[in-house]
Protein backbone atom coordinates (compact mmCIF):
# COMPACT_ATOMS: atom_id res chain seq x y z
CA UNK A 1 0.00 0.00 0.00
CA UNK A 2 1.10 3.58 -0.53
CA UNK A 3 0.96 6.07 1.96
CA UNK A 4 1.78 9.36 2.57
CA UNK A 5 1.90 11.32 5.22
CA UNK A 6 0.61 14.81 7.05
CA UNK A 7 2.26 16.14 9.90
CA UNK A 8 0.59 19.41 11.46
CA UNK A 9 1.22 19.23 14.88
CA UNK A 10 4.47 21.03 16.71
CA UNK A 11 6.99 19.16 17.32
CA UNK A 12 7.45 20.50 20.93
CA UNK A 13 4.14 20.95 22.49
CA UNK A 14 2.93 17.48 21.00
CA UNK A 15 4.09 13.94 20.14
CA UNK A 16 2.78 13.86 16.63
CA UNK A 17 6.11 13.82 14.75
CA UNK A 18 7.62 11.37 16.82
CA UNK A 19 4.34 9.52 16.62
CA UNK A 20 4.52 9.70 12.71
CA UNK A 21 8.32 8.88 12.28
CA UNK A 22 7.24 5.30 13.81
CA UNK A 23 4.68 4.67 11.90
CA UNK A 24 6.51 5.52 8.90
CA UNK A 25 9.04 3.07 10.06
CA UNK A 26 6.32 0.49 10.95
CA UNK A 27 4.85 0.90 7.45
CA UNK A 28 8.04 0.59 5.69
CA UNK A 29 9.47 -2.01 7.82
CA UNK A 30 6.35 -3.91 6.75
CA UNK A 31 6.96 -3.97 2.86
CA UNK A 32 4.68 -0.22 2.26
CA UNK A 33 5.58 2.52 0.40
CA UNK A 34 5.81 6.26 1.32
CA UNK A 35 4.44 8.62 -1.99
CA UNK A 36 5.19 12.01 0.92
CA UNK A 37 5.98 13.01 4.23
CA UNK A 38 4.31 16.74 4.15
CA UNK A 39 5.15 19.03 6.97
CA UNK A 40 2.06 21.94 7.87
CA UNK A 41 1.29 24.13 9.99
CA UNK A 42 3.15 24.02 12.87
CA UNK A 43 5.05 20.47 11.89
CA UNK A 44 7.26 22.68 9.50
CA UNK A 45 9.42 23.24 12.86
CA UNK A 46 10.68 19.95 12.18
CA UNK A 47 12.68 20.95 9.14
CA UNK A 48 14.74 23.49 10.61
CA UNK A 49 18.17 22.31 11.53
CA UNK A 50 18.72 24.96 13.62
CA UNK A 51 17.08 22.89 16.52
CA UNK A 52 19.61 22.37 18.86
CA UNK A 53 18.25 20.28 21.79
CA UNK A 54 20.20 18.71 24.80
CA UNK A 55 22.23 15.43 24.40
CA UNK A 56 19.58 13.16 26.08
CA UNK A 57 16.59 14.48 24.18
CA UNK A 58 15.55 13.21 20.95
CA UNK A 59 16.27 15.19 18.21
CA UNK A 60 13.40 15.24 15.82
CA UNK A 61 15.19 17.26 12.69
CA UNK A 62 18.06 14.38 13.01
CA UNK A 63 15.50 11.28 13.16
CA UNK A 64 13.57 12.42 10.38
CA UNK A 65 16.83 13.41 8.02
CA UNK A 66 18.23 9.87 8.69
CA UNK A 67 15.18 8.06 7.53
CA UNK A 68 14.62 10.43 4.87
CA UNK A 69 18.04 9.57 3.54
CA UNK A 70 17.86 5.74 4.34
CA UNK A 71 14.36 5.58 2.27
CA UNK A 72 15.27 8.42 0.02
CA UNK A 73 11.50 9.54 1.42
CA UNK A 74 10.34 13.11 0.07
CA UNK A 75 10.27 15.49 2.73
CA UNK A 76 7.97 18.40 1.81
CA UNK A 77 7.81 21.53 4.12
CA UNK A 78 4.94 23.77 3.03
CA UNK A 79 5.84 27.14 2.05
CA UNK A 80 3.67 29.34 3.29
CA UNK A 81 2.89 27.73 6.78
CA UNK A 82 7.21 27.97 6.69
CA UNK A 83 7.90 31.35 6.14
CA UNK A 84 5.91 33.05 8.09
CA UNK A 85 7.49 30.58 11.34
CA UNK A 86 10.81 31.46 10.14
CA UNK A 87 11.71 28.46 8.38
CA UNK A 88 13.34 29.29 5.53
CA UNK A 89 15.62 27.59 2.95
CA UNK A 90 18.86 29.71 1.24
CA UNK A 91 16.82 30.55 -2.02
CA UNK A 92 13.96 32.01 0.22
CA UNK A 93 16.08 33.31 2.71
CA UNK A 94 18.11 35.24 0.17
CA UNK A 95 14.33 36.74 -1.68
CA UNK A 96 13.37 37.75 2.22
CA UNK A 97 16.94 39.58 2.63
CA UNK A 98 17.55 37.34 6.09
CA UNK A 99 20.68 37.03 7.04
CA UNK A 100 20.05 32.86 7.78
CA UNK A 101 18.26 30.29 6.92
CA UNK A 102 17.25 27.06 8.70
CA UNK A 103 16.22 24.78 6.18
CA UNK A 104 18.22 22.13 3.54
CA UNK A 105 17.61 18.70 1.91
CA UNK A 106 16.07 16.49 2.33
CA UNK A 107 13.50 18.75 3.30
CA UNK A 108 12.44 20.83 0.72
CA UNK A 109 9.60 24.12 0.71
CA UNK A 110 6.44 23.57 -1.64
CA UNK A 111 3.31 24.38 -2.22
CA UNK A 112 -0.02 23.09 -1.05
CA UNK A 113 -0.25 21.35 -4.71
CA UNK A 114 1.98 18.50 -3.66
CA UNK A 115 -0.73 17.69 -0.60
CA UNK A 116 -3.25 17.49 -2.84
CA UNK A 117 -0.89 15.22 -5.42
CA UNK A 118 -0.69 13.08 -2.42
CA UNK A 119 -3.87 12.70 -1.60
CA UNK A 120 -4.48 11.86 -5.30
CA UNK A 121 -1.69 9.40 -5.62
CA UNK A 122 -1.61 7.69 -2.49
CA UNK A 123 -3.81 4.65 -1.32
CA UNK A 124 -3.95 6.31 2.33
CA UNK A 125 -3.25 9.42 3.65
CA UNK A 126 -2.37 9.66 7.66
CA UNK A 127 -2.47 12.83 9.75
CA UNK A 128 -1.11 13.70 13.04
CA UNK A 129 -2.04 16.80 14.76
CA UNK A 130 -1.47 17.55 17.79
CA UNK B 1 -33.19 16.01 7.86
CA UNK B 2 -32.19 12.45 5.97
CA UNK B 3 -29.60 10.57 7.03
CA UNK B 4 -28.56 10.19 4.17
CA UNK B 5 -25.71 12.26 3.24
CA UNK B 6 -25.10 13.34 -0.22
CA UNK B 7 -21.37 13.59 -1.38
CA UNK B 8 -20.52 15.23 -4.74
CA UNK B 9 -20.01 12.69 -7.27
CA UNK B 10 -16.34 12.04 -8.45
CA UNK B 11 -15.15 13.73 -11.91
CA UNK B 12 -13.35 11.14 -13.12
CA UNK B 13 -11.31 7.98 -11.62
CA UNK B 14 -8.68 9.55 -10.55
CA UNK B 15 -10.41 11.84 -8.12
CA UNK B 16 -11.07 11.77 -4.47
CA UNK B 17 -13.98 12.61 -2.08
CA UNK B 18 -11.83 14.69 0.78
CA UNK B 19 -13.65 15.35 4.18
CA UNK B 20 -12.35 17.99 6.20
CA UNK B 21 -13.10 18.53 10.07
CA UNK B 22 -12.46 21.58 11.60
CA UNK B 23 -12.40 21.68 15.37
CA UNK B 24 -10.39 24.62 16.83
CA UNK B 25 -11.85 28.10 17.03
CA UNK B 26 -11.44 30.80 14.98
CA UNK B 27 -8.66 32.72 16.81
CA UNK B 28 -7.31 29.88 18.66
CA UNK B 29 -4.94 29.24 15.99
CA UNK B 30 -4.12 29.54 12.56
CA UNK B 31 -5.22 25.99 11.90
CA UNK B 32 -9.05 26.96 10.50
CA UNK B 33 -6.86 29.55 7.91
CA UNK B 34 -4.82 26.39 6.82
CA UNK B 35 -7.28 24.14 6.89
CA UNK B 36 -9.44 25.83 4.34
CA UNK B 37 -6.18 26.45 2.26
CA UNK B 38 -5.90 22.77 1.99
CA UNK B 39 -9.62 22.98 0.80
CA UNK B 40 -9.22 25.56 -2.08
CA UNK B 41 -5.95 24.15 -3.37
CA UNK B 42 -7.76 20.61 -3.30
CA UNK B 43 -11.13 22.35 -4.89
CA UNK B 44 -8.44 23.83 -7.45
CA UNK B 45 -7.15 20.61 -8.26
CA UNK B 46 -11.10 19.93 -9.18
CA UNK B 47 -11.08 17.23 -6.19
CA UNK B 48 -14.69 17.06 -4.15
CA UNK B 49 -14.41 18.95 -1.08
CA UNK B 50 -16.44 18.58 2.05
CA UNK B 51 -16.12 20.76 5.26
CA UNK B 52 -17.58 19.72 8.60
CA UNK B 53 -17.30 22.22 11.64
CA UNK B 54 -17.14 20.67 15.06
CA UNK B 55 -16.90 21.80 18.22
CA UNK B 56 -15.75 25.74 18.57
CA UNK B 57 -15.04 26.18 15.15
CA UNK B 58 -18.54 26.96 14.21
CA UNK B 59 -18.31 29.91 16.16
CA UNK B 60 -16.26 31.36 13.20
CA UNK B 61 -19.24 31.51 10.94
CA UNK B 62 -20.54 34.31 13.07
CA UNK B 63 -20.91 37.84 11.19
CA UNK B 64 -19.53 41.02 12.12
CA UNK B 65 -16.18 40.18 13.17
CA UNK B 66 -13.64 43.03 14.36
CA UNK B 67 -11.05 40.57 13.61
CA UNK B 68 -8.37 43.56 12.34
CA UNK B 69 -8.50 44.81 15.83
CA UNK B 70 -7.11 42.27 16.98
CA UNK B 71 -4.12 41.98 13.91
CA UNK B 72 -6.11 38.88 12.52
CA UNK B 73 -7.41 38.18 8.86
CA UNK B 74 -11.25 38.08 8.90
CA UNK B 75 -12.98 34.32 8.64
CA UNK B 76 -16.23 35.74 7.17
CA UNK B 77 -14.04 36.54 4.05
CA UNK B 78 -12.38 33.46 4.14
CA UNK B 79 -15.43 31.67 4.09
CA UNK B 80 -17.13 33.78 1.42
CA UNK B 81 -14.42 32.68 -0.93
CA UNK B 82 -15.88 28.81 -0.74
CA UNK B 83 -18.57 28.69 -2.98
CA UNK B 84 -16.76 30.47 -5.89
CA UNK B 85 -14.40 27.03 -5.72
CA UNK B 86 -17.45 24.97 -5.80
CA UNK B 87 -17.74 24.34 -1.72
CA UNK B 88 -21.28 25.63 -0.88
CA UNK B 89 -22.44 23.88 1.57
CA UNK B 90 -20.93 22.97 5.09
CA UNK B 91 -21.71 20.55 7.56
CA UNK B 92 -22.35 22.15 11.02
CA UNK B 93 -22.36 20.17 14.47
CA UNK B 94 -25.97 19.95 15.10
CA UNK B 95 -25.13 21.62 18.49
CA UNK B 96 -24.11 24.80 17.14
CA UNK B 97 -27.76 25.12 15.44
CA UNK B 98 -28.89 27.34 18.03
CA UNK B 99 -26.00 29.68 17.84
CA UNK B 100 -26.02 30.66 14.07
CA UNK B 101 -29.55 30.48 13.05
CA UNK B 102 -29.98 33.86 13.74
CA UNK B 103 -27.48 35.25 11.43
CA UNK B 104 -28.46 32.65 8.99
CA UNK B 105 -28.96 35.57 6.21
CA UNK B 106 -25.58 37.14 7.08
CA UNK B 107 -23.73 33.81 6.68
CA UNK B 108 -22.63 33.22 3.14
CA UNK B 109 -22.47 29.42 3.00
CA UNK B 110 -25.57 27.18 3.16
CA UNK B 111 -25.48 24.98 6.20
CA UNK B 112 -26.10 21.62 6.57
CA UNK B 113 -26.30 20.19 10.37
CA UNK B 114 -25.77 16.91 11.06
CA UNK B 115 -25.97 14.87 14.23
CA UNK B 116 -23.69 12.55 15.48
CA UNK B 117 -24.82 9.43 13.42
CA UNK B 118 -24.78 11.96 10.15
CA UNK B 119 -21.44 12.12 11.16
CA UNK B 120 -20.25 9.26 11.01
CA UNK B 121 -22.07 8.54 7.67
CA UNK B 122 -19.94 11.53 6.26
CA UNK B 123 -17.00 9.73 7.28
CA UNK B 124 -17.62 6.82 6.18
CA UNK B 125 -18.55 8.13 2.66
CA UNK B 126 -15.88 10.10 1.66
CA UNK B 127 -12.15 8.74 0.51
CA UNK B 128 -10.39 10.84 2.35
CA UNK B 129 -10.86 12.20 6.04
CA UNK B 130 -8.63 15.03 7.09
CA UNK B 131 -8.65 16.58 10.99
CA UNK B 132 -7.61 19.70 11.87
Amino acid sequence: MLFSILIYGSPFNSPCAQTALRFTQAALNAGHGIHRVFFYGDGVFVGSHLNAPQRDELNIYQVWTDLANEYQLDLVVCIAAALKRGVLDEQEAKRHEKAHFNLAPPFQLSGLGQLADAMMTSDRIVTFGE
Amino acid sequence: MSSEIAVKPHHNSEDKSILLIISRSAFQSPTIKEALDVALTCAAFEQAISILLTDNAPLALLPNQASNEIAQKSMNNLFSALPMYDIDTLYIDSHAKAILEPYHKSIPNILNYVNQQQIAGLIQSHDIVQRF
